[in-house]
């Protein structure tokens, strides 16, 4: 699988970046964003290696997609709000 | 087959869950989350600059994607749609996982119905800023969701349903 590191360049560290990506205020501009994205299919192209991601799980392990090599595995990207 | 879920963002802030100032805050989040919503599957946080978030979706508020038993992207769901899932599932399942896509690899559908009739929870969780901000900036989506919600008992089965229509649910 890819590595996440070359996928991350360009991903925003910047104060600024931050903060525009972790807003405190939903909007128009987000919803106009997300059916601009959905026009384009902007996002990862089917039929492509899954950008792979070793990230800390709420129980205090690790998962790393790499390992569910040989299952079909569903991935939903969920927010708590 | 596995579940995962990646916990992203706040959606939808307000005043009672606000923005995470730090990945601490997020990760607290999540936890708070998995209990919240009796998930059985495992939860794993994005870091804070949202790095799986981008590279999969460019920030999309709610995808799904099916990884092929090869590690390959099957199927990208921009807008989380149950009954799609589990067709893309079915005909990777049929393909012993290996299928490299299915389903012709997306649906870009924004599904709404569900969304409106089982999604209130969530800016409400955020507070009455979360669903208020919700209804200005997504066109009165706030005020949608909230009666979807009260519609569930009306609604639930066709908005909520595993499967697509005319097709049974398997055992």
């Amino acid at each position: 699988m890819n590595d996440m590191s070359s996928e991350a360049k360009g991903i925003g560290g910047s104060a600024a970046q931050l903060k525009a990506y972790n807003y405190n205020h939903f909007l128009m501009k987000h919803l106009i964003g997300d059916l601009w994205r959905t026009a384009r299919a902007a996002g990862i192209r089917p039929g492509s290696q899954a950008p792979d991601f070793d990230l800390e799980s709420t129980d205090g392990g690790r998962v790393r997609l790499s390992d569910k090599r040989g299952e079909i595995v569903l991935l939903h990207l969920g927010s708590a709000t | 087959m596995k579940f995962l879920e990646i916990f992203v963002r706040q959606a939808h802030p307000g005043e009672t869950r606000g923005a995470y100032r730090n990945y601490g805050e997020k990760l607290e989040g999540a936890q708070e989350y998995k209990r919240l919503e009796s998930l059985p599957w495992p939860v794993v946080v994005d870091d804070y600059q949202g790095t799986v978030h981008r590279a999969y979706s460019r920030e999309m508020a709610d995808p799904s994607f099916l990884i092929d038993a090869d590690g390959n992207v099957a199927f990208y769901n921009m807008w989380t749609h149950v009954p799609t899932l589990k067709s893309g599932i079915d005909e990777l399942l049929a393909q012993e996982g290996r299928a490299r896509t299915v389903l012709k690899g997306i649906d870009r559908r924004p599904h709404l119905l569900a969304s409106f009739v089982d999604g209130y929870r969530g800016p409400r969780r955020g507070g009455r800023r979360g669903v208020l901000e919700y209804d200005l900036g997504g066109l009165g989506a706030g005020s949608l969701s909230f009666l979807g919600n009260k519609a569930k008992p009306l609604l639930g089965g066709l908005a909520l349903r595993a499967v697509a229509r005319g097709e049974k649910p398997s055992e």
